[in-house]
């Protein structure tokens, strides 16, 4: 930005003359002076006064430059618009014919033909004064009158220092307005002259001039609407111009310098939107004057470059708010940064192909001369040559393409000497005698022109001396002026005309009146002189390059590229992408800076975003410059790495950069490093697509595709080393696609000389001891010998119970110290059957397991357990040989959730979490006992994991695992009940009827533990009184019956039958139960019953295991139904439909308890310590449980039968039938009675019954029987009409004796 | 209008087949190919069927002008398979009617291509017919 230079930066100000010396501080104490530019002029002489000039208006005449060089910066500090000269108000009274004559003469000066400057007379009143103002007042209108002055030209004022504010406001107003009068008027004129004048559409050329004018104009008096409408116009005249009538690059630098100036305004007016609209307008008008992709094109790109960054830069001091919200990319502060850099990147790669092209040239040039002028663009846009950097460049562009070179389509001269003269001069400003002269004239202030102009000696001194004087040029014809027709001695910006269509003759004019200057005569600029304008255009070509060679590219690029980068993280549009591309290209701009280490920090950062994305292409540009850095860096490792992953064939890298590339990678790992093993923090991937890493091979091999839970899946994995030399590895991670393999048991590694593939020893690979740890796992230097085979055998072993499939297998084998790791992995595709791990039911298993580590783990514990009890468990460890003492044994339990587990001495509860135990050491030959309790609350089986692990200090080594099943129960009995009938006692029968009035309870015991159970008491305890227990009795059926005491073989027994009815009962009745004594099968029948006789209490049956013993109970029940059951909704005696249902034909009860009370005497053989504990739990155990229900049936209707039993022939037999009906309601019954041989009887065949509820009905049928002997019954049947049920009898045939009758 | 550059880029982002007029600055456009893709993902979720902002019309695959640069203009198109076709033009004037028109006949040429019972699926296009397509597609043939 401060390049910029600075009369096209900031907006001019009114410059206000002030002639002479005076001491005049105190008048410009008004704030508001700030807003103007003051200009010390010695004496009125100074003043500049434009050139008289012949002005011939044509229709052809055109510019030869469209803007003049020191126009801007005349207008800006030499031309004042008003000037001021201060008396002493006692003057007006002492020497007014004085101040007349100056006043007059000031006038006179002020007035000149085409210019009207302004003047203000100030009389400065002093303190002490006597005169009174209304004197002086007086005065100052005589003069005024007398000179007659015009108040729009000039003014007297009376400041009085008295009141220095007011006056010194008072004097602000008079110079303001007269200074926007001046400018007013100025820009008036011009435009008066070129619509009177000229052609708009023949002659855009002064159009664009004008305008341009009249915008500085308007500008400098504050009114920034018109100003932008004059550049408008301005700018638009500049498009018409034939784009090869002048030189492109100056319309496109005046074009420049407009857009900027309207952006300026824009942005002054806080129209940021219109800014970026002229902005967007202008570079899309500019493409047209530039043909893109031309190296040559060096300063189109400069241009290119600092328009963008200029822009950028004046947008980013805007104040953020007014920017905050970015929805379109052209409001983006980055992007333009961004461009420029893009720009800045071509003009680097310019400036190369310009500097080789011209390399000889280049190279015997006098360089020494462009040293102090490091930078170009500095000397561009020096203050004295801002505009003209298009002059310079295009001189440069002139010489180096003529193919470009314009064609004038006013028929100019056609010589490009002619065309350029314009600039020419400007150029020759440069030379030494020319700003002797100017200097002489130009304000002393301007200290950056005589710097330029005295490097600029340096460079022109030996070329520029035929030409230096010829500065002004003029034709006969046209006017190569100002547009005004004139232009301005003292600025020395001497116009060269030129233009003279038939010949190239020059004339020599003098330029203007020579009073002071010592002008230096023109010289003739003709066609000998064309070689000279040559040379000095190759020579500002080679400064122009020189600079560009001086110029830190790289460093613009980066500082561009990083500012572009800071705005797009921070502005809201989308831009992860963009920002990846800028970091790339900064970290180019960093290598190429030779400043590696940061440059392959950035590579190292922004390759991972390539490489995630599949942008291979990038990604190989990437890994190209990395490969570098580390060469560079002599990071070999990083160069490796670089290097590997160059070689991978989706990168893209040609086959023979490849071999390259490859060569130098082995030349590496071949040189003896510090260690004599390789250790590059390689990460390479081993997979398909990466031939290269043939040179560490990995294969993975499983035993079995399928595997059970807790079962150990064995995979051998083996690496090959094709290396030079040996790698030293110190990790090996596996993983599955679950983390189900926690544990790993691994045989340690063998290394396997090969032969072409390698051949694996399977004997060896089976020796050698395991080590039990988890994945991952290090080995301490393990090194992979160069072509050996090394075998790693893994047993996995899975931790939980779920059915997975492995999908891929990871394996990572790494060196931690290095950082050497290499990732390979296994898919199911490569893998010939897929492994699937299956959970199966844990199958039971062995108490003792043989360890590798010669100790023995032994379970015992008695079978089974009582619930609410301590269940032992005695675990021993037995160390046949070692004394193992470096470690812990753990023991674990798993899956009792069922029961808790308790320590032995504390009898703390060991948690689902602490649920270990351990001990240090094992003594050879010696065991160690552990004894746990287990309390299980409730009944059931269930499984005891127990894992007895080595823990040292590496981690987990060795384990263990048994399973062992623990049942609990509540009694040692197994129940059964059934009920019966009759004396099958197979069958079982739930249903009972309830006409027969009794059935059988049949309880079954069957023993289920070893020890003896001997049962004192069984009773059963009715229910309500449901009914009555008639007779019980018991049978014990052990295999060979050892029950000698019960020789009944039905086992029954009556109620109230006290003795033995068979002689060898033993069942006393004890209430509404029965109580039980069975000797023991090792005493004596004789014994057993003298003891029954003597003491039935004491004694009890006895059951041991597998044994079945039954009783059995006759139970008569009569209050099964309740009065309630039979009862009627609705008391109706007529049968209802609805009601239908009620009656009660059945009922599920359990008819009661039964209470068996046992006890368990025979000792336990077990160890001493728990023993005791044991047997101290022999306790009467009584145990209570319900009958399983019993359903009763009862009938609504009954029928019986009363018939004689023996008959004769011919008399007859009077059979009756009892129909019963039970209940309340009526019931039809339908009677059949069927034909037969054998009787005679009477009456109907068919008939319908009714029954009243709960009545009885007799029917009595006579038979007459025709035959003797064994006959039977005439069938009669009677069906119920509601159900149509046969009502049957419990005798299915009736047969009656007929004797023969008396004869 | 000129076409300068014309690239079809994966489902996974990943570059499918890049033309570029001028090889010179083949890693300029590639850079360009590569922003772009910002835009999509800016793009995408306006046009989503699950989006319930979705002005466009969902059916319309092209996304018309995504981005400008100093020197061109891009252009990109989605396709339903989530293909991503971006067209670079300089930067003159153009209906965006003739770019869709474009990069529909670009779209029937890649499906062709997919088409193909050779092709696999998200690798490179190396098919000589395609590039000729492409060549007669933007007048170079």
């Amino acid at each position: 930005m401060e390049i910029y230079p600075k009369e096209l930066r900031e907006h001019p100000k009114p410059l206000i003359g002030i002639i002479g010396n005076n001491d005049i501080e105190e008048v410009f104490q008004h704030t508001e002076f700030h807003k103007l530019n003051f200009l010390h002029l010695k004496e009125i002489e100074e003043l500049p006064l434009p050139k008289r000039k012949n002005i011939l208006p044509s229709d052809n005449y055109h510019l030869p430059g469209l803007i003049k060089a020191k126009w801007l910066k005349k207008h800006r500090d030499y031309i004042p618009s008003v000037l001021i000269n201060f008396f002493s108000a006692n003057d007006l009274i002492n020497n007014e014919k004085r101040i007349t004559d100056e006043i007059t003469k000031i006038k006179q000066k002020t007035k000149t033909k085409t210019r009207m400057y302004k003047f203000v007379i100030v009389f400065l009143q002093e303190t002490n004064n006597t005169l009174t103002n209304e004197t002086k007042e007086e005065k100052l209108n005589q003069i005024k009158k007398r000179i007659e002055i015009d108040s729009k030209q000039g003014n007297l004022f009376l400041f009085s220092l008295k009141e220095k504010k007011m006056s010194s406001q008072k004097l602000f107003t008079i110079i303001n307005d007269l200074s926007e009068r001046f400018y007013r008027e100025e820009g008036r004129r011009v435009k008066k002259n070129y619509s009177d004048i000229y052609s708009k559409k023949a002659q855009p050329d002064l159009f664009t001039r004008g305008n341009f004018k009249c915008g500085f104009y308007s500008e400098a008096r504050g009114d920034y609407k018109n100003a932008l409408k004059y550049f408008n116009r301005s700018y638009k005249n500049l498009l018409e111009i034939p784009k090869r009538g002048f030189g492109l690059l100056e319309i496109r630098m005046i074009g420049f310098v407009l857009c900027f100036k309207m952006i300026s305004l824009q942005l002054s007016l806080k129209n940021i939107g219109e800014a970026i609209f002229i902005f967007k307008q202008y570079t899309n008008n500019s493409k047209a004057y530039v043909q893109r992709g031309n190296k040559g094109e060096l300063e189109n790109l400069i241009i290119s470059w600092y328009q963008y960054k200029l822009f950028a830069e004046m947008l980013e001091k805007i104040p953020k708010t007014s920017l905050s919200k970015k929805t379109n990319y052209w409001e983006s502060i980055g992007f333009y940064y961004h461009a420029a850099a893009n720009y800045s990147l071509e003009r680097k790669n310019s400036s190369k192909f310009l500097i080789q092209k011209y390399q000889k040239e280049f190279s015997n040039c006098d360089l020494d001369s462009f040293n102090k002028n490091n930078n170009m663009i500095d000397f561009f846009f020096n203050i004295d040559n801002s505009i003209f950097l298009c002059q310079i460049i295009w001189r440069v562009r002139n010489n180096e393409d003529k193919q470009l070179e314009p064609k004038s389509t006013f028929k100019l001269n056609t010589s490009n000497t002619e065309l350029s003269s314009d600039y020419e001069s400007e150029n020759d400003n440069n030379n030494p005698e020319s700003n002797s002269n100017r200097n002489m004239n130009i304000n002393n202030n301007d200290h950056d022109n005589k710097k330029t102009n005295n490097t600029n000696n340096k460079v022109n001194n030996n070329t520029n001396k035929k030409t230096n004087t010829s500065d002004k040029v003029n034709n006969n014809g046209n006017d190569d002026d100002d547009d005004d027709g004139h232009d301005d001695e003292h600025s020395n910006v001497e116009d060269n005309n030129k233009n003279d269509r038939n010949s190239n003759l020059v004339l020599i004019k003098e330029n203007g009146k020579k009073k002071k200057k010592n002008r230096q005569t023109i010289s003739l600029r003709n066609k000998s002189d064309k070689s000279t304008i040559i040379h000095n255009s190759t020579q500002n070509l080679f400064c122009f390059l020189y600079s560009e060679q001086q110029f830190n590219h790289s460093k613009e690029i980066i500082d561009l590229f990083t500012r572009a980068y800071k705005c797009y993280s921070q502005e809201a549009i989308s831009s992860e992408r963009l920002i990846h591309s800028i970091s790339t290209r900064i970290a180019i701009a960093y290598f190429q800076q030779n400043e590696f280490q940061f440059a392959k920090l950035l590579f190292t950062l922004i390759s991972k975003h390539f490489r995630k994305q599949k942008w291979w292409n990038e990604l190989l540009k990437i890994l190209i410059y990395s490969l570098e850095c580390g060469n560079q860096l002599d990071d070999y490792n990083y160069f490796a790495n670089c290097a590997l992953e160059l070689c991978i064939p989706k990168i893209g890298l040609p086959l023979e950069s490849r071999i390259i590339i490859q060569d130098k990678l082995f030349k590496m790992i071949s040189e003896p490093k510090k260690n004599n093993y390789f250790k590059p923090p390689i990460k390479f991937l081993m997979t398909k697509d990466f031939p290269l890493y043939d040179l560490i091979d990995c294969t993975i091999q499983f035993t079995e595709p399928t595997v059970y839970f807790n079962t150990p899946l064995i995979s051998k994995f083996s690496l090959i080393s094709h290396l030079p030399k040996a790698i030293s590895l110190d990790q090996i991670q596996i993983l599955f696609n679950l983390p189900v393999y926690d544990r790993v048991i691994m045989k340690s590694p063998i290394n396997i000389p090969t032969k072409g593939k390698g051949t694996q020893n399977e004997e060896e690979l089976k020796s050698k001891e395991y080590i039990i740890t988890k994945s991952p796992f290090y080995f301490p230097n393990l090194i992979l010998q160069p072509n050996k085979l090394t075998v790693f055998t893994f047993q996995w072993i899975a931790s939980s119970a779920k059915k997975i499939v492995v999908k891929a297998v990871r394996v990572i084998c790494g060196n931690k110290e290095s950082g050497l790791c290499f990732e390979w992995v296994k898919f199911p595709k490569s893998i010939n059957s897929p492994i699937y791990l299956k959970t199966f039911p844990s199958r039971p298993t062995t108490q003792i397991l043989q360890l590798p580590a010669n100790i023995t783990i032994d379970i015992e514990s008695p079978q089974p357990g009582l619930i609410n009890e301590y269940f032992p468990i005695l675990i021993k460890l037995n160390s046949n040989q070692d004394h193992i003492k470096n470690g812990n044994f753990l023991i674990y339990f798993k899956n009792h959730e069922k029961g808790e587990i308790y320590h032995q001495n504390t009898k703390d509860l060991l948690s689902k979490k602490k649920n270990k135990i351990f001990f240090k050491e094992i003594h050879p030959y010696n065991t160690i006992n552990q004894v746990l309790f287990i309390k299980s609350p409730i009944t059931g089986s269930f499984q005891l994991l127990i894992y007895v692990i080595y823990e040292h200090k590496l981690g987990y080594s060795q384990i263990s695992k048994t399973e062992y099943n623990i049942k609990f129960s509540k009694p040692f009995l197994k129940q059964y009940i059934y009920h019966s009938l009759s004396k099958d006692l197979s069958k079982d029968e739930t249903t009972v009827l309830l006409d027969k009035q009794f059935f059988f309870l049949n309880l079954g015991l069957i023993s289920k533990t070893p020890i003896p159970i001997n049962i004192n008491q069984i009773d059963l305890i009715l229910f309500d009184n449901i009914g009555k227990i008639l007779s019980k009795s018991f049978n014990s059926k052990s295999g060979e019956s050892k029950l000698s005491t019960n020789n009944n073989q039905n086992n029954f027994f009556k109620l109230n039958d006290n003795e033995n009815e068979n002689g060898n009962g033993n069942v006393i009745e004890h209430g509404n139960g029965i109580e039980m004594e069975i000797e023991n099968e090792n005493e004596n029948n004789e014994e057993n019953e003298s003891k029954n006789n003597d003491d039935n209490y004491k004694k009890s049956i006895s059951i041991k295991q597998g044994e079945k013993c039954e009783v059995f109970f006759l139970i008569n029940p009569y209050k099964v139904f309740g009065p309630d059951d039979n009862k009627l909704k609705n008391s109706k005696i007529l049968p209802n439909k609805k009601e239908k249902k009620i009656f009660q034909t059945s009922k599920k009860v359990s008819i009661g308890d039964i209470k068996i009370q046992m006890i368990r005497t025979n000792p336990i053989k077990f160890y001493s310590y728990y023993t005791d504990y044991w047997k101290k739990k022999n306790f009467a155990f009584e145990l209570t449980f319900k009958t399983s229900p019993v359903e009763f049936v009862r009938r609504k209707v009954t029928m019986d039968i009363d018939y004689p039993s023996n008959g004769i022939v011919g008399h007859p037999i009077t059979c009756a039938y009892y129909l019963h009906n039970h209940s309340d309601r009526l019931q039809k019954i339908w009677l059949k009675v069927e034909q037969s041989e054998f009787f005679l009887y009477s009456g109907f065949n068919y008939s319908e019954l009714v029954l009243l509820p709960r009545a009885i009905r007799k029917l009595i049928y006579i038979f007459i029987p025709k035959k003797c002997g064994k006959l039977p019954f005439p069938k009669i049947q009677f069906f119920q009409k509601e159900t149509s049920q046969l009502l049957k009898e419990s005798r299915k045939n009736y047969h009656i004796f007929v004797s023969p009758s008396k004869k | 209008m000129k076409i300068v550059s014309i690239a079809i880029l994966g489902k996974k982002n990943n570059p499918l087949y890049v033309y570029v007029s001028n090889e010179e600055n083949k890693r300029k456009f590639e850079y360009i190919i590569h922003t772009s893709l910002d835009f999509f993902e800016e793009k995408v979720p306006l046009i989503s069927p699950l989006s319930k902002k979705s002005t466009q019309n969902q059916n319309d695959m092209y996304l018309g002008h995504l981005f400008p640069t100093e020197d061109y203009k891009v252009y990109g198109y989605l396709t339903n398979t989530n293909y991503k076709l971006v067209c670079i033009i300089d930067d003159s004037e153009i209906k965006e009617q003739e770019m869709k028109t474009l990069l529909n006949n670009l779209h029937t040429i890649l499906v062709d291509t997919i088409c193909n019972p050779f092709y696999i699926t998200d690798e490179p296009i190396t098919s000589k017919t395609f590039h000729l397509k492409i060549l007669d597609l933007i007048g170079k043939k």
